[in-house]
């Protein structure tokens, strides 16, 4: 099912959570709602599930498959929401929290006792924690609770699933199998999944698409692929990971790094796998830099240099590389640009 | 034996103070009830305890404290829940409001709800027409019981409120809970604990109450004595055996009762485990 957002602003008191926020999302997609604490997309998610009403404004719509739903009943909506912590009922067992949405409907509308077991059962297999039925919340790992709350979530059908950082509170490697594990969950279930989160590498590593917000605004929108290529501005290069600045001039197309008085001055992003270091002055060399510091432990080689300005530089490298080089710490080395972002305008942080 | 290290300091200092101070301030005196008892010949005791007005005494004791504890397990929950969910005016004026049964002189109490209750008290006036009468009635011991014991259940489920997580709330009603389903099946039996807390305690303070009773029982013998006047009578009489046969009673009951509230707690709040 498609959602549409319109114009929704939000605001409490005297602080702007969401300011004339529209996105569209397409039925089935997973989409990621990316951005800082404090950039609103959590309220964002709150909207759309019903929990928070936006400010009323003529141009204001939430549309899930074309249906106005702030009009209608929240508990009409059929929405499946995963809390960051778990929320779950600490005083029933993981059968009656997965079976809690059921249970609940009115008597006409209640599937019958042996459906609801049938459908839990169903679910625990989903979840993978067919043998935990009994079991309390608080007898779980941090990452079962979540499934439980997934499929508490889904237990109803839901017609969207909403997510609000569901794995900020796990450890990395859970954090890293349950990514993995939602994104196979949604390619079997096609359920249109809205994943909140602050962690750009899971929200690359997930969704279709990324929304990026900031400042109670959505700054882009698009696949892993283009925001991360091509980022719409500075801040959204460097909220998707590290990114080294220079500051300098244009000569051509050529980007040089020591500012002429006078010249216009630009300004260039790259990320550290878009430099290259040589031995000597190459066609494309940049700067000159110190090595500081060599990390050699990981899939790629992290190599921290300070150029002669003084401002810290990230390099990574092959592991081949750094042997062909022969780099040592202290040494002195040409850094070059192979790509780089160019923002002229709002490079001011 | 080599000593685990612990991070706190002081155990040692601290569980000596603690048995040290029980022994003290509670064991002692319960002891020396006990040896006073076994002093007595088991016939005389046994007499004693299990006379026709010292039986209704404990009849009289237990009903009322067990209704004011169950009213007061209602209606402190109720209190606790206006208090930690809505803000009105003056919300932290009946806040402070009910600690005063804490604070009250129990004969100050138990003398002011006789006036106010009696025949021609403020409220009993009213009462008295429709039949009810509540001073020097069973009804009347329970009046002064709600008072006193009240405090303990808002005082024991107003943190449990307070600690509830409002996503869970959001939770049941995303998946569909009305409120009212909600509110029994989800707020409810999580501060069940805490409401059984203060029920016990209520019901505990209930049953050895002297102070506020005694002006608005009457005291009358096989009606609205309560054990412990009865205990005070035997021993104006110095019938030394029969109030401790009646402490004795009491004591035993009394702790049975919160050995077995206890255990019924423990069980659940194990299950749950921490904050989920």
């Amino acid at each position: 099912m498609s959602i549409e957002v319109r114009h929704v602003r939000k605001s409490f008191q005297n602080f702007t959570a969401l300011d004339d926020v529209s996105v569209s999302i397409g039925g089935g997609e997973l989409v990621a709602l990316l951005g800082p604490s404090g950039s609103g997309k959590t309220t964002l998610l709150r909207v759309i599930a019903g929990l928070e009403i936006p400010d009323p404004h003529p141009d204001s719509a939430v549309l899930v498959n074309g249906d106005d739903i702030l009009a209608g009943d929240l508990r009409q909506r059929r929405v499946g929401f995963v809390f960051q912590h778990y929320a779950l009922f600490r005083h029933m067992t993981v059968y009656d929290n997965i079976a809690f949405g059921l249970t609940v409907r009115p008597r006409a509308e209640r599937p019958p006792k042996e459906e609801i077991r049938e459908r839990v059962t169903r679910l625990l297999q989903l979840i993978q924690l067919e043998g935990l039925a009994n079991r309390f919340p608080s007898q779980l790992s941090g990452g079962q609770r979540q499934r439980v709350a997934l499929a508490r979530a889904l237990a109803i059908e839901p017609k969207v699933l909403l997510l609000d950082e569901p794995f900020g509170a796990l450890d990395a490697k859970v954090r890293q199998d349950l990514r993995r594990w939602l994104r196979r969950l949604h390619d079997e279930l096609h359920v249109t999944t809205i994943l909140v989160t602050h962690d750009q590498e899971e929200a690359l590593e997930v969704a279709d698409r990324i929304v990026l917000m900031n400042h109670s605004r959505i700054v882009q929108v698009g696949t892993p692929e283009d925001v991360f290529h091509r980022p719409a501005s500075q801040f959204v290069m460097d909220f998707l990971g590290h990114v080294n600045l220079f500051h300098g001039r244009m000569d051509g197309d050529q980007f040089v790094v020591d500012a002429a008085p006078g010249a216009p001055e630009a300004c260039v992003y790259a990320r550290p796998f878009q430099l290259d270091i040589h031995r000597t002055e190459a066609a494309r060399t940049t700067t000159r830099a110190k090595v500081e510091r060599i990390l050699a432990a990981g899939p790629v080689v992290k190599v921290e240099l300070t150029s002669e300005a003084g401002d810290p530089i990230l390099a990574e490298m092959t592991h081949e590389r750094l042997r062909e080089l022969k780099l040592a710490v202290n040494e002195e080395v040409y850094v070059a640009l192979k790509e780089m972002q160019i923002f002229e305008e709002d490079y001011s942080i | 034996m080599k000593h685990a290290t612990r991070v706190l300091p002081g155990f040692g200092l601290t569980l000596g103070y603690t048995v040290f101070y029980l022994s003290l301030i509670v064991l002692i005196p319960v002891g020396a009830l006990i040896l006073k008892a076994v002093s007595f010949p088991f016939e005389t005791l046994w007499q004693a305890a299990t006379s026709p007005r010292a039986i209704a005494s404990y009849q009289v004791t237990f009903v009322t404290a067990l209704c004011a504890a169950i009213a007061n397990a209602v209606f402190g929950t109720l209190v606790a829940w206006c208090l930690v969910r809505y803000s009105f005016p003056g919300r932290s004026i009946v806040d402070a409001m009910v600690d005063l049964p804490f604070a009250l002189p129990t004969a100050v109490s138990g003398i002011a709800l006789t006036a106010v209750y009696s025949k021609s008290g403020w409220i009993g006036q009213w009462l008295h027409p429709l039949g009810i009468e509540v001073a020097f009635t069973p009804l009347g011991i329970t009046v002064a019981l709600l008072f006193i014991g009240l405090p303990f259940v808002v005082r024991s489920v107003q943190p449990a409120f307070e600690e509830l997580d409002p996503a869970v709330e959001d939770a049941a009603a995303i998946l569909g809970a009305s409120r009212w389903q909600t509110v029994l099946r989800v707020l409810f039996p999580q501060v069940m604990p805490a409401i059984l807390t203060g029920f016990t305690m209520s019901f505990a303070r209930g049953l050895g109450e002297y102070g506020s009773v005694v002006f608005i029982a009457g005291n009358m013998p096989f009606r609205t004595e309560i054990a412990s006047l009865l205990i005070v009578t035997k021993l104006e009489q110095f019938d030394y055996a029969g109030a401790t046969a009646i402490g004795c009673v009491l004591l035993a009951a009394s702790f049975a009762l919160l050995l077995a509230i206890n255990l019924i707690q423990n069980r659940w709040l194990r299950r749950w485990g921490g904050a989920v």
